[in-house]
């Protein structure tokens, strides 16, 4: 596997043929990624169910069978029943079309701080790990800072200071999430900094940022996706955390978190406002986690470098 | 040894240090202000500037920066804007309720994790070892908020064999501390599983096996002191994630602690408050971290003391 590893194939280059570098990742690499993943029952199980919530998230308003924002006094706190599969809150709102239409604020809450998250731990990894020195120690104490707080005590801090709202979780959660991200992408730097391929580019005289983007980058891929799907049930835990404390999205949106948290007033006569919603959250970050593992066991080879 | 540890000390200063700049930016650029929540709208103006004087308020951030960290080194925290009391004095009666909710719920972690990582590598591909691994990951998966409202509604409302919230006795910690704990079990069980099943490929372990000694004699003398590093790197983090968890258990639980100091000192933006909760649940995180380290170090003889 190793020797495969190095050598030195991309599809792309080869065409043009401007350069002559030398990829880690061969070309194998995808479609034997896909075949190892697609053994895996769980992982599969994981993806399907993945996709399904996206697929009814993003075709929300065809798939909820009722409008998540009309309020009804008449049907208060309604037993689920035929035309409420799982029936109505304390404003006779459909509880579950609320919970499809809070699928999408958990994707989005789960896909673009991770993202973003990940964007600056990866490249502030880099440069600490490939120009060490007194760059190197900045950046490692900064993620110490971050670290040293709890990850939802530094989330409601940076809460205070922007206000409660949707769009500012998306910054509290990225200011929160890169730290861990910078330390393993550092530490493979460090690794891939030493290797052949890296000293022969700098010996011939590439510039740093091209051995940074072309060489050591796409080595920390693999690593880099499995901190991904790792970090997307983090993130919609966080935000559901921090929308029940009330610290996160407000009424009438329909987080799952605030569900929760309106409906734990109601837990003696109508139990299902609450749980029900936390019973997504719990199939949605099961699906991630299953998904996760998949991919870190398909990628398992790659990993040990 | 004693340098050794005298160093991570040392080294520990410098991120205190960070995260109060970070705490203090954070929580003094807010818009709004605080003599504005304290008094209402009806105050005096002259009232008002001598209270801005008195509380220094329209000093150069730095100048207040530095009066804060002064202040805060002699443990003084100033005065809670809504209680109108000592923020220390509010998080010395807060702290030892988080103290005994996080120690419950990480003896939970570690009496219920590592015995199911044991037992799922004992029993591989059985029955014992899915059940422990989807208790491993129910654990992690399940919001604290989802298991904390579940729970009540079962063991409280339904079979009425625990107070619903609260704490006034052991029987009110049981199930915060479950609930807290389950996510940090879980993540114990599949690191001991996974670390366990590494080391038991390693040669000695055959060669234990070879002697004759019977499978439970080479687990816990031969394979488990060697899988116990990567468990005790995670109690490290564990107090950080047990913190996190805390907040909200406490405010499910009705628990009067640094967490639900947190939680209102934010709604009812009482600044001090939120300052002096922060730097206290940092301080207890580099604590964790700082006998994580210490611990390693005693129990790896190969991590040099530089």
């Amino acid at each position: 596997m190793k020797m495969e590893i190095n050598t030195p194939v991309n599809a792309e280059e080869r065409h043009d043929g401007a350069e002559e570098e030398k990829e880690y990742i061969p070309e194998a690499f995808w479609p034997e990624f896909l075949r190892s993943f697609l053994r895996n029952k769980t992982a599969v199980l994981g993806a399907g169910t993945v996709l399904i919530l996206i697929l009814a998230a993003v075709f929300a308003p065809w798939v909820a069978p009722h409008d998540p924002y009309l309020v009804d006094l008449e049907i208060q706190l309604q037993k689920p029943d035929r035309t409420h599969l799982l029936g109505t809150d304390m404003f006779g709102r459909d509880v579950l079309s609320r919970i499809i239409y809070g699928s999408r604020i958990s994707f989005v809450i789960g896909f673009i701080p991770t993202s973003i998250s990940m964007i600056i731990g990866t490249i502030l990894g880099m440069i600490s790990g490939y120009y060490g020195k007194k760059t190197d120690y900045v950046i490692m104490r900064l993620c110490d800072i971050v670290m040293a707080f709890p990850s939802l005590l530094l989330a409601m801090v940076v809460m205070y200071t922007l206000g409660n709202s949707l769009l500012n979780i998306f910054i509290a959660l990225s200011i929160v999430g890169w730290a861990g991200t910078a330390r393993v992408v550092r530490s493979q730097t460090l690794a891939l900094k030493e290797k052949e391929f890296v000293e022969g580019a700098r010996a011939i005289g590439v510039r740093n940022w091209t051995i940074i983007t072309r060489h050591i980058f796409p080595n920390c891929i693999p690593s880099l996706l499995v901190l991904f799907t790792m970090g997307i049930p983090g993130a919609i835990l966080s935000e559901a955390g921090l929308s029940f404390l009330g610290v996160g999205a407000q009424p009438p949106t329909p987080s799952w978190g605030l569900m929760a948290s309106a409906g734990k007033e109601f837990m003696f006569s109508a139990p299902w406002i609450a749980l029900t919603p936390g019973l997504a959250i719990l199939i949605i970050v099961l699906a991630f986690n299953f998904l996760g593992d998949g991919i870190r066991d398909a990628l398992d080879p790659y990993m040990k470098q | 040894m004693v340098r050794f540890i005298l160093k991570r000390i040392i080294g520990a200063i410098p991120i205190l240090i960070g995260v109060s700049v970070v705490v203090f930016i954070l929580l003094n650029i807010v818009p709004g202000d605080p003599i504005a929540l304290m008094m209402k709208e009806h105050a005096k103006p002259d009232v008002v500037a001598r209270v801005r004087a008195q509380m220094h308020l329209d000093d150069p951030a730095y100048v207040r920066y530095f009066r804060f960290l002064w202040a805060a080194l002699r443990g003084d925290f100033g005065i809670s804007y809504k209680m109108n009391r000592p923020v220390v004095g509010l998080l010395v009666e807060a702290f030892p309720n988080t103290l005994i909710l996080a120690l419950c719920a990480a003896a939970f972690s570690w009496v219920v994790g590592i015995p199911a990582g044991i037992i799922s590598v004992v029993r591989r591909q059985q029955l014992p070892d899915y059940l422990s691994m989807s208790f491993a990951l129910l654990g992690v998966s399940v919001p604290v908020f989802m298991s904390g409202l579940l729970f009540q509604y079962i063991f409280a409302m339904k079979l009425g064999w625990l107070p619903v919230a609260g704490f006034k006795g052991p029987q009110f910690v049981i199930m915060p501390a479950i609930v807290l704990g389950w996510s940090s079990a879980g993540m114990i069980a599949r690191l001991t599983r996974s670390s366990l099943l590494e080391v038991m490929g390693n040669d000695y372990i055959r060669t234990a096996r070879a002697k004759g000694l019977t499978e439970v004699k080479v687990l816990v003398d031969h394979a488990l002191k060697n899988s116990f590093l990567p468990i005790i790197t995670f109690m490290a983090i564990q107090v950080a994630s047990l913190l996190s968890g805390a907040i909200i258990t406490e405010s499910i639980f009705g628990i009067p602690g640094i967490g639900r100091i947190a939680v209102n000192a934010i709604q009812s933006r009482d600044m001090p408050l939120m300052q002096g909760a922060v730097m206290l649940e940092v301080l207890l995180v580099t604590l964790g971290n700082l006998s994580a380290d210490i611990l390693y170090s005693f129990l790896d003889p190969r991590i040099k003391y530089s």
